[in-house]
């Protein structure tokens, strides 16, 4: 109740332009203590008024993100503007110093470094040094450029300029670009890095500090971070993310596409983000903000239903709002404000129902987004009062909806677990059974929910049975353990491995391992360096053909030992590491028989990415067990693979060692 | 007629003539095979006309200038690396570019100017840190290289006909002097010295040859880790004993040298030792610095770079501290030493002195305290005229173990 009269005394009477709807809102956001704050600035007026009346400024500064701590941000944009009045005149420059300004808002960085930055940007741009994507940047992009890469040091003035001035590239190479620097765990004096003293001799010795990184080198934190500034120093958005015991980063390599980079894990958490910082949470970002005219539709719609609940009218405000994510469903932002909304006001089940229904048609192709809100904000209000079975259902509404990766593959294992939680424990092996026989035959959440049902239900479980017997049932298959795993694993596998989920092959591969007896290693004699393809995936061209056994792939990986078969024609067998690596020798089992001459010819590649291979030489001769060498090359990459364009290609083994350089 | 004709065509003509040039630039392949029919340097200009607006400049203002052309004498290529091509101005533009490959070129970064001798060698390139970023200094690097790479053609061609005059002395005294121009080192370099002067009575192979300190260090240290230190040392030793490094491979050498001590059971006193000599023999370098710190951190007293920790209040500590990092020119002023303890217990001190070659020539408090942790202290000092290369010495009395830092600071 106080907090609808404080918002009715904040909206002033009579608001007719647009300028002054946009500087009411600012008005609520910031609230009466800091807006009085604000007002009492030197200068201020002035800077108002010119932001009142400048609807696109004032769209860039609501419309293109969160406006955290806005008096922060306000006070950060008045002195920009202060500093140079007709910076608003300048639409890139403006953009650009709006975005300082957000970024500003969301930590605690000093104003003089992130005025230089603006002023870095500001300068670069008039020099014409800049990427020319820079000019087209929406503010939004804007902003990871402003918040700058995690090491803050890579992100300070003299390190862009050096970067700008030596690592200038066309956009989509800086994913390679952390390679300008070596991959060192100890400096040449020994120093670990992971301790003071690995850089502490170096500092202040070269041009700048990016220079520094290249020359004595880093792991992945530094390949990371110095890749990401490249980018950013050039104009291009980017950003560095933490992975699971690594550092990686994307850049945005083109209008639409944020490209992962030095990256080896899906499990990935955005040092960089607006709301939710997984990478479905960035690929919903960009879906959400490139539409600038749904963004300003459904911003209108929003600043119009606090604009109506200030006033009294509840049900107005909140068909508002139900029109303003009609208007943008991917506005995350906005649902979270609704459902702050429905609590605000006291809202029943029924009005929860239907944002729930709302939700998963609006926002519901983004699983993870539409997950978080669903456990945090709509369920526990929901499911309240429901018995297991009610829940149950209420759950597999969204469950339904799950076909694909929408943003990209994501802990969706902790969602079904959290479903369990809220059901009663008989209930448990019917809520598994349901969820797999709705997802099992998905590409995409198949694998998932094998690897899942693995961890929590060994094959020797009392559940095993009862449980896969009925996943199985469902989806026409046998009900007999071994079997039932052999059938799982035959498609899980090959769909993990398309996925490149290095971590689901795993679990189904090791579990499936128990399917046939290891093999000698007789004659397979070692490289130096680790056995890295034993944590990896099998990729396998030719999929479903009738001479493979995918359910014995994993072990063509290691020293269990497998079985693999491409169709004929154009084949490729390649083997995704689990780190990037420096590789010393790969050595490759044939399968036995006449037809061993197959694997002849077939040419050596790698790559860094999956995407752009090399070739590295050729498997000569006809052979048991072929033996390359690579100790006195400087091969890397994440991926081997070897090619033919004729016939095909089956083998028992292929094992990569090497040594990690992530 | 035909006098009425050439009347109107003639100063049509000639304003044909006088007009710039439109495509001054070739492109690679045209480029190559012109430079090497004319023997003539070929200056490829790789840039990117959709997203390097930089490179774009040079290409319209120097590579399609005419005037700039006729100035540069060398033939002029360029390359369009595109950034988003349609699948149609892909492949017109790879045509375009055909013959050129990126590994190999000399290409780091955009844009460059690569340069090429007549046969396609690589003689250098402007781009990075080597390249302005306004067009009117670019001209002027650009002009130069030009005139640097023709220096490298002449004398590469002196060069052969030494060799084939069999005059060695003349031939490695032009080779060297090749060298010595601001381009890239000829890759047969190092094999036509080895020709030359197998005992290397210059000592240019020697200079050239050294590996890069980071390289030669981290072997050090890696040697010295395996056990391996009297191989290291004997290694470095050698090397060092040869007069023909400079002042900056030295300071590597000593590091190295410093470092494999380090790594090397009681070996601390020369490590010590070899740390600090990087330091001495080049200062300013990054091998100096990496040195003088390293030993401060290890070996040294207090300092103003480490602060002092643990070691330097034990009770067989040395009683005097020695303070070895103060700026080495000390104007007249006020200045003060500020101690500041971050962990640990009290200090008493004595005395302190600003020393040169170990005499006390200014004098600062007498006793003072320093209680423990997150306490300070500040000590001023009055200099009445320069001191170059002072040293501050504080003496100690009563001490508990600490730890802190230490701030150099000019009042006035």
């Amino acid at each position: 109740m106080r907090t609808h009269l404080l918002l009715a005394l904040l909206v002033p009477l009579g608001i007719d332009s647009e300028g002054e709807r946009l500087m009411a809102d600012l008005h609520r956001q910031c609230g009466p203590t800091s807006w009085s704050n604000l007002q009492g600035i030197e200068g201020w007026e002035g800077f108002a008024s010119a932001l009142e009346r400048d609807g696109t400024w004032l769209r860039e500064l609501l419309d293109s993100g969160p406006v955290r701590q806005p008096e922060r941000v306000l006070m950060f944009l008045h002195d920009l503007w202060q500093a140079d009045p007709d910076l608003h005149h300048r639409p890139i420059d403006r953009s650009m110093a709006t975005a300082c300004a957000l970024a500003f808002g969301m930590n605690n960085v000093k104003t003089e470094v992130m005025r230089a930055r603006f002023d870095y940007y500001r300068d670069s741009h008039a020099a014409g040094l800049l990427n020319a994507c820079y000019a087209g940047l929406s503010t939004w992009e804007r902003r990871f450029l402003a918040r700058g890469s995690q090491w803050g040091f890579l992100s300070e003035a003299e390190s862009l300029t050096f970067l700008r001035d030596t690592i200038t590239w066309p956009r989509a190479q800086y994913t390679r670009a952390c390679w300008q620097a070596p991959y060192r765990s100890f400096n040449c004096l020994g120093d670990t890095v992971q301790g003071p003293e690995y850089y502490r001799p170096f500092r202040g010795s070269f041009a700048a500090a990016p220079q520094m990184v290249i020359t004595v080198g880093g792991v992945c934190g530094a390949l990371s971070n110095l890749g990401a500034s490249a980018a950013m120093a050039n104009g291009i958005p980017a950003a560095t993310m933490g992975e699971p015991g690594h550092c990686a980063y994307t850049v945005k390599v083109d209008e639409k596409t944020w490209q992962p980079a030095y990256s080896l894990s899906w499990k990935r958490s955005l040092h960089t983000s607006f709301y939710s910082n997984s990478w479905p949470g960035l690929m919903l970002t960009e879906a959400c903000y490139s539409d600038s005219a749904a963004m300003a539709k459904s911003g209108d719609l929003a600043r119009r239903a606090h604009a109506k609940e200030a006033a009294g009218d509840i049900e107005r405000a909140d068909w508002l709002w139900g029109q303003a994510l009609k208007a943008h469903g991917l506005n995350l932002d906005l649902w979270e404000q609704w459902a702050t909304f429905g609590e605000r006001t006291n809202q029943g089940p029924q009005w929860w129902r239907t944002f729930h229904d709302a939700l998963l048609l609006g926002l519901g192709e983004h699983e993870e987004p539409t997950w978080s809100v669903l456990s945090r904000r709509v369920y526990p209000k929901l499911i309240k009062g429901l018995d297991a079975s009610s829940r149950s259902r209420l759950f597999m509404d969204w469950v339904r909806r799950l076909k694909t990766w929408g943003g990209g593959r994501w802990n969706v294992e902790g969602a079904w677990a959290w479903m369990l939680k809220e059901v009663a424990i008989d209930q448990h092996a019917q809520l598994v059974r349901d969820i797999g026989g709705e997802v099992l035959s998905s590409s995409d959440f198949g694998p998932a929910y094998v690897s899942w049902l693995l961890t929590r239900y060994t094959p020797e479980s009392p559940e095993w049975d009862s449980i896969l017997a009925g996943v199985l049932k469902a989806s026409g298959a046998s009900d007999e353990a071994h079997a039932a795993l052999r059938q799982l694993a035959r498609k899980a596998l090959p769909d993990a491995a398309e996925r490149g989920d290095v971590g689901t092959f795993q679990t189904i591969g090791k579990a499936a391992a128990r399917l046939s007896q290891p093999q000698s290693m007789e004659g397979l004699e070692p490289f130096e360096g680790e056995l890295l393809s034993a944590g990896g995936l099998l990729h396998v061209s030719g999929r479903g053909n009738r001479w493979d056994s995918p359910e014995h792939h994993w072990g063509v990986l290691g020293e269990h030992g497998g079985a693999c078969h491409t169709d004929n024609g154009a084949s490729f067998i390649a083997v995704r590491l689990a780190h990037h690596a420096r590789l010393t020798g790969l050595v490759i089992q044939n399968r036995k028989g006449g037809n061993m001459w197959r694997a002849g010819g077939s040419r050596i590649e790698i790559s860094a990415d999956g995407k752009e291979w090399q070739q590295i030489g050729t498997l000569q001769g006809t052979k048991p067990i072929y033996r390359v060498d690579l100790t006195e090359t400087d091969h890397s990459g994440i991926w081997v693979r070897i090619v033919k364009d004729t016939n095909c290609l089956h083998l028992r083994r292929f094992l990569v060692y090497g040594q990690k350089r992530s | 007629m035909l006098h009425a004709l050439a009347t109107v065509m003639t100063p049509v003509c000639l304003a044909a003539l006088m007009q710039p040039g439109v495509k001054d630039s070739m492109a690679f392949g045209v480029g190559r095979q012109t430079a090497a029919e004319k023997d003539a340097v070929l200056l490829v200009l790789a840039h990117g006309s959709d997203w390097n607006t930089l490179g774009e400049r040079m290409f319209h203002e120097l590579w399609n200038d005419s005037d700039f052309a006729s100035a540069v004498g060398c033939v002029l290529a360029d390359v369009d690396v595109l950034q988003s091509p349609s699948a149609e101005s892909k492949q017109a533009n790879d045509a375009r570019n055909k013959g050129w490959v990126e590994k190999g070129s000399g290409l780091r970064t955009y844009p460059a100017i690569l340069a090429y001798a007549p046969d396609g060698t690589l003689i250098g390139s402007r781009q990075g840190a080597d390249l302005p970023r306004k067009v009117v200094e670019i001209r002027a690097v650009t002009l130069q290289l030009a005139a640097d790479c023709r220096k490298w053609v002449e004398l590469t061609a002196a060069t052969a006909k030494a060799k084939a005059g069999a005059d060695p002395t003349t031939e490695l005294t032009l080779l060297i002097q090749r060298d010595g121009l601001p381009l890239a080192r000829h890759p047969s370099l190092l094999e036509d010295l080895r020709r030359l002067d197998p005992d290397d009575a210059g000592g240019h192979l020697a200079r050239l040859s050294l590996p890069h300190w980071n390289t030669l260090v981290q072997q050090a240290t890696s040697q010295a880790q395996a056990g391996k230190g009297e191989e290291a040392e004997q290694r470095l030793l050698g090397l060092l004993a040869n007069t023909a490094y400079t002042r900056e491979q030295r300071a590597g050498l000593h590091l190295a040298l410093g470092s494999v001590y380090r790594r090397w059971a009681d070996h601390d006193e020369l490590a010590a030792k070899h740390m600090r000599t990087a330091s001495t023999v080049a200062p300013d370098s990054v091998c100096g610095i990496a040195g003088m710190r390293l030993y401060l951190r290890l070996y040294g007293g207090p300092s103003l770079f480490m602060g002092w920790e643990d070691r330097h209040t034990t009770d067989t500590a040395a009683a005097n501290w020695v303070i070895e990092d103060l700026p080495a020119e000390l104007e007249a002023g006020v200045y003060t030493l500020r101690l500041k303890c971050t962990r640990g217990g009290s200090l008493m001190l004595t005395g302190a002195a600003l020393c040169v070659d170990g005499k006390p020539i200014v004098l600062g408090p007498g006793e003072a305290e320093l209680a423990g942790k997150g306490s300070t202290l500040e000590l001023e000092f009055t200099l009445d005229k320069p001191l170059s290369n002072a040293t501050l010495q504080i003496i100690l009395g009563e001490r508990a173990k600490s730890r802190g830092e230490l701030t150099w600071t000019r009042l006035r």
